[in-house]
């Protein structure tokens, strides 16, 4: 248990964080929610590729498969057994159902067998708290921009569990156009890491794509779905022109419309609420253009941005386990009637 | 030797204690909330309420299907968090080997059915009368005509039970004709208790996994793998 008179004496708190709300097997022991003594994943990627994206189900068989592997191989790396923990922490949403209830059931039967707190963590909270791993001082109240495959999000953070959504997607998530853009270009899954790299060698001016809700209506909300329809439709007349498809420029244009949506709406939230810090999080964070722009255009509001190294950017346990330290601290601990909540939001954690 | 049991297959959430003497206490449930919030809530109670100190369990006993998907999932990861927490073996059944128990005493074919949906059964046939049921046809997946067509094999009276009774019984009934049996409601459903009986058979005849190697029996692939293999035949 959370003990603040030990970890003035130097004693770690030790958490054991789970994750498997999609299709990575995840598990980590986090000390004093910022030192990362071992971060384990177990990708499935290469199960779900012939199939051309993630199944639910095929997902699910396989974090079955691995979870106590996982776990054993995370404490081991960190150098501990479940003797040494002072608490499990585990996803419990949002995510895929089947998946996330393998994760919820192994740490409530751990939690029960070992008699450790066990604390329940939602899956985007966990994202945002891989920034308390990059050795940074986190200091509320911050923005905090979401993207990933399943979510967008503009969010104030006024301390640990408070948050108020700013804004949100109104339709697909950032990550999720990447993929369907990537898929489109034959590209493979996930897609955001090759329209990255493509879009380096490519020029944006050679398309203009729409940019998603720019003007005061829809505040700070997201859409991306009119700049998937643009791109998709350019990329069918290129293809019925007959000739190679203009790659490195259909990714650099399309990317651009996407970050610039990002950034702007991010800067329009910074000037509007002055915080000292911005945080990035989610797998769109690993984005270098992304981080590049947003550097740029926040320097002069006198904001610091701050972003997750890239294995903490992607699904992990590590921020789980961070998350989970606080919750802790604050005693929010979870009963055993504990269920996966797939559609869990942001504001009723 | 202490062991607990799990079952969370079908829509029953079942867990027992007990030595290979003693049954000393079993909590089930049969009503549609989720296993996922229902079997750690049950379990806690049961070691509670048998006074046992969860250190001197010996080992998990839990269903590894057919049933549900969901559910074979549930309780395996259960099984396999607790085997990981206090340090014990566990010890897989199927559903059908487990259920067989409860028609042990009976001189014929025992019959578990479970409603696999898609109009589809999980069963498998025993052979009843002696200390222990006998397996005379394997589990299957299959639509009813199968196990119609593996009743009409053989010569016996048919006990049938299982919740596949509830939507099949009229065809299994008109299949078996005059060899139809069927045990009363209250005792067809699957008990942990069942699960404990078969797991000290299974861990006594072949021991138990070893550590996590223990396998899901599905009997069937996901959907998307069926349709992958369809269409690459
Ligand atoms: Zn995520």
């Amino acid at each position: 248990m959370f003990d603040e008179k030990g970890e003035k004496m130097g004693h770690k708190t030790l958490i054991l964080g789970i994750e498997t709300s999609c299709d990575d097997t995840a598990a980590s022991v986090v000390g004093n929610g910022r030192d990362v003594l071992s971060n384990v994943v177990s990708s499935q990627e290469s199960f779900h590729q012939r199939f051309g994206g993630i199944v639910p189900e095929i997902a699910s068989r396989r974090h079955l498969e691995v979870i106590n592997p996982v776990i054993d191989e995370a404490l081991a790396k960190a150098g501990f057994t479940f003797a040494h923990l002072d608490g499990i922490a585990v996803t419990h949403g949002p995510g895929l159902v089947g998946s996330l209830l393998v994760g919820v059931s192994a740490a409530k039967a751990l939690s029960f067998s070992l008699d450790l707190p066990l604390v329940a963590v939602n899956h985007l909270e966990g994202h945002i708290y891989a920034n308390f791993l990059t050795g940074a001082t986190i200091a509320f109240p911050l923005i905090c921009l979401i993207a990933s495959g399943g979510h967008t999000s503009l969010l104030h953070v006024k301390g640990h569990g408070q948050l108020e959504v700013l804004g949100r997607t109104r339709d697909d998530a950032a990550g999720e156009v990447f993929d369907k853009i990537a898929r489109a270009l034959g590209l493979g899954f996930p897609g955001g890491p090759v329209i990255d790299q493509l879009a380096q060698q490519g020029e944006g001016e050679k398309f203009l794509f729409p940019r998603a809700l720019m003007g005061a209506e829809g505040k700070l909300d997201f859409s991306f779905s009119g700049v998937k329809t643009a791109v998709l439709n350019r990329i069918r007349r290129e293809k019925e022109q007959g000739k190679p498809l203009p790659l490195n420029d259909l990714c650099a244009a399309f990317q651009d419309a996407v970050v610039d949506a990002l950034v702007e709406k991010s800067a329009r939230a910074v000037e509007y609420l002055q915080p000292r810090q911005f945080l990035l999080a989610g797998g769109v964070a690993a984005n270098g253009e992304l981080r590049r722009r947003l550097r740029l255009r926040l320097a002069p509001l006198e904001v610091e941005v701050i972003y997750p190294p890239l294995e903490y950017c992607t699904d992990n346990a590590a921020m789980i386990a961070a998350a989970g330290y606080y919750y802790l601290r604050q005693g929010r601990l979870a009963p055993y009637d504990l269920n996966a909540e797939p559609g869990l939001d942001l504001e009723n954690p | 030797m202490l062991l607990v049991a799990l079952d969370t297959t079908t829509t029953v959430c079942s867990v027992a204690l007990g030595d290979e003497e003693k049954l000393r206490a079993e909590y089930s449930l049969n009503i549609s909330k989720t296993h996922s919030q229902r079997l750690m809530p049950l379990l806690v109670d049961l070691i509670r309420d048998a006074g046992v100190d969860k250190k001197k369990i010996e080992g998990i006993a839990v269903t590894t299907g057919p049933g549900s998907f969901t559910g074979i999932r549930i309780g395996m990861a259960t099984a396999l968090g607790l085997s990981q927490g206090l340090g014990v073996p566990v010890v897989g059944v199927t559903t059908l080997d487990a259920l067989a128990w409860a028609g042990v005493f009976f001189p014929g074919l025992v019959c578990p059915v479970l409603d696999a949906r898609k109009d589809q059964v999980y069963f498998a046939l025993y052979r009843g009368g002696d200390s222990a049921p006998l397996e005379v046809e394997p589990a299957r997946a299959a639509g009813l005509e199968a196990l119609c067509e593996a009743v009409s094999r053989h010569e016996e009276p048919a006990l049938f039970l299982g919740d596949g009774l509830e939507r099949f019984r009229a065809t299994l009934r008109s299949a078996a004709g005059s060899r139809y049996r069927e045990i009363p409601a209250f005792s067809r459903l699957n008990r942990a208790s069942l699960v404990l009986q078969e797991g000290f058979r299974v861990w006594e005849q072949r021991g138990p996994a070893p550590a996590y190697a223990l396998s899901p029996f599905y009997l069937r692939l996901s959907e998307a793998e069926r349709r992958f293999q369809e269409k690459n035949r």
